[in-house]
């Protein structure tokens, strides 16, 4: 193969790579899930257009923060503007920094939520499904179960944080 | 900020609902608190990856309009276009290019094991990523699905093992047996097995290696064409089935299909506990989030909760719970239940202690006591297994009941053996096993100390996996 292809070839790997973490790297700063999803195809696009930049070897994952990092700063400025509730400049420099530890080890919490999974009650695996699959939203559930909506939701919070002690434990046994 | 004030707002902020002044007060705990944006950042991760798993493609999700209007609308009103139609032409290129440079390969094998499941891959411990071509999957136990390409879905039950000979999915069985289900792209698909070949021409078959190297394949709809040992060509039709050796004749056997499990077992969940309460809280009557509420049959001092856990510190205790019933559901379960420990608040009256006793049990739908993981001072508070119904014991094992383990108890009703597993499923290192009575149906679980004995338990759950078949000797 060509060193050009061969470098394209490289580049179009570590972009398709990147998604998820990119995704979360930028929900992350901006808050918003639907503007990230915006974001992302925008950074995509900017990454694409200055492939030419990319040196293969180098840290793909970085280089993608960083512009990521710009696109956001960029939307909440404009956020701002119209009153919709974003983290300060100096806030988001401080997380745009620490994240990308977590962003790393993404790949272990997924397996380790999944065994997590396993182990919830059908009715708060029904919780759970029905709220990222309707998009957050509970109303239909508390109709259909009887239950109140703040009922749900405060099941939902308490689910997470179990999730997450045993993604925890999981993760690092000795430390639980 | 208080800590649970903190998380609340942290969740708030996750789903968008927010308030003005709590979202300012939210920034300036978290500029303060390194540990809170720790607390978000995890939290955060949960959301995502729960997102990533259950949320709909957006291409779905225009489908959904109608059956949904406001979230839809909801999402529509906040969505923000950044790109020009240049860029979603763009990005349209890009999704082309990145479709064939990274989808050209094959689909990986991706697996799935019933929740009593033991399997590896060349010795590696069993998780969603299966064998790559060349590589051996050793089911132990339970029952794993496989999916060897997109046409081609399998289904091996433990004691089994299966090698993937190449890219498309062919496989050779090396022991146990497999059902096959292959939908019409995957016509030619292959299990070698003990010098023959079975090649489906459309089917759903089952193929049984025998310990005396016998092979029995049964074919449930289509057709399969077997090449013996010696080149010889037979075609098998829907509802026959054959049986043949390395030498001598194939012959007819009697087509049954029960032989071999289709389809993972059902599982449900009978119990769980995970103790989150208020300190303080009394576990008589408590009524866990899954199963009967908490009894207390006997207590040296009130059981409470405490620190997110069932402490037996400071006095003996009797406690039971009873388990949700799966009354009407024929075949052969096999049940689990998972704990963790941690070192008991009460450590100070351990040392030279005679006749302390820690005793966590499956009782029988009938209350008596069916098998138990116990501790004793004489072992040093190591558990042993035991099957209360014969008395027979394990030696005891390297997790003692004074600290922190996490642990799974399996007792299949079908064959009555018990076995302890280190870890929160059968995936984990084997501790204890021994053989058990056959035949009886959990019905709650109960926890015990005496003397000097304590133990404290966290996330206690009871999960049965039900068979409806009656292969590997589950008649």
């Amino acid at each position: 193969m060509p060193p050009e292809e061969e470098s394209l070839d490289e580049f179009v790997q570590e972009l398709t790579n990147c998604q998820s973490d990119l995704f979360f790297f930028i929900r992350a700063l901006c808050g918003d899930p639907h503007a990230a999803a915006d974001i992302r195809q925008a950074v995509n696009v900017i990454l694409w257009r200055k492939r030419a930049k990319y040196r293969p070897g180098s840290s793909f994952k970085s280089w993608a923060f960083r512009v990521a990092q710009l696109e956001v700063k960029s939307y909440l400025r404009k956020a701002r503007r119209e009153k919709v509730m974003t983290f300060d400049e100096d806030l988001l420099e401080c997380v745009a920094s620490e994240l990308p530890e977590v962003i790393d080890e993404l790949p272990e919490r997924r397996v380790a939520l999944s065994d997590c999974l396993s182990k919830l009650t059908p009715k708060d695996d029904e919780l759970i499904r029905h709220h990222y699959w309707s998009s957050g939203s509970l109303d239909m559930l508390a109709r259909a179960t009887d239950r109140s909506v703040g009922t749900l939701k405060a099941r939902l919070f308490q689910l997470r944080a179990s999730l997450r002690r045993c993604i925890q434990k999981k993760l690092r046994p000795t430390e639980a | 900020m208080e800590e649970p004030r903190a998380r609340r707002l942290i969740n708030e902020y996750l789903d968008g609902s927010i308030a003005a002044g709590d979202f300012a007060e939210l920034q300036d705990a978290l500029r303060a608190s390194d540990e809170l944006r720790r607390d978000l950042y995890d939290l955060m991760a949960v959301d995502r990856l729960l997102g990533e798993r259950y949320e709909l493609p957006d291409y779905i999700s225009v489908q959904a309009q109608t059956m949904n209007d406001t979230w839809v609308a909801r999402r529509g009103r906040t969505r923000k276009f950044f790109s020009s139609i240049g860029a979603a032409a763009a990005v349209l290129m890009l999704s082309a290019i990145v479709f064939f440079f990274v989808r050209g390969g094959p689909d990986p094998i991706v697996v799935e094991a019933s929740v009593d499941g033991r399997f590896h891959v060349e010795g590696r411990a069993g998780g969603p990523a299966g064998p790559k071509p060349g590589e051996v999957l050793r089911i132990e136990r339970g029952v794993v699905s496989a999916k060897l390409s997109p046409y081609i879905e399998a289904c091996f039950e433990g004691p089994a093992r299966v090698k993937v000979r190449d890219a498309k999915g062919n496989v050779e069985l090396l022991e146990g047996r497999g059902y096959f289900e292959i939908s019409p792209g995957g016509k030619g698909f292959e299990v070698h097995c003990n010098g023959s070949v079975v090649r489906d021409i459309g089917t759903k078959f089952g193929v049984a290696l025998e310990p005396g190297g016998f092979i029995e394949v049964h074919v449930e709809t289509g057709e399969v064409e077997i090449t013996d040992a010696k080149g010889g060509v037979h075609p098998v039709e829907s509802g026959r089935a054959v049986r043949y050796g390395t030498v001598g004749p194939m012959r007819p056997a009697r087509l049954d299909m029960d032989d071999f499990v289709q389809a993972l077992p059902w599982h449900r969940v009978l119990f769980h506990d995970d103790f989150e309460a208020v300190d303080g809280t009394p576990l008589s009557g408590r009524k866990p989030p899954t199963g009967g509420k908490w009894l207390v049959f006997s207590e040296g001092s009130k059981t409470m909760i405490r620190d997110g856990r069932l402490d037996t510190s400071y006095g003996y205790r009797t406690l039971s719970a009873s388990c949700q019933s799966v009354e009407g559901q024929p075949g052969s379960h096999a049940y689990l239940l998972t704990f963790s420990t941690a070192v008991p608040e009460n450590m100070g009256d351990k040392p030279g202690s005679a006749d302390a006793l820690e005793r966590v049990t499956l009782l029988t739908r009938e209350g008596t006591r069916l098998c138990s993981l116990v501790g004793r001072s004489a072992d040093g508070h190591h558990w042993r297994l035991v099957d209360e119904r014969s008395g027979v014991q394990s030696e005891p094992t390297g997790a003692s009941a004074l600290a922190s383990h996490e642990l799974t108890l399996l007792y299949e009703s079908w064959s009555g053996r018990v076995v302890l597993y280190e870890g929160d499923s059968p995936q984990g290192r084997m501790l204890a096993s021994l053989e058990g009575e056959r035949g009886h149906r959990v019905g709650a679980v109960s926890i015990a100390n005496e003397g000097q004995g304590d133990v404290a338990i966290d996330d206690l759950a009871v999960k049965v996996a039900v068979y409806a078949g009656k292969s590997a000797g589950r008649d």
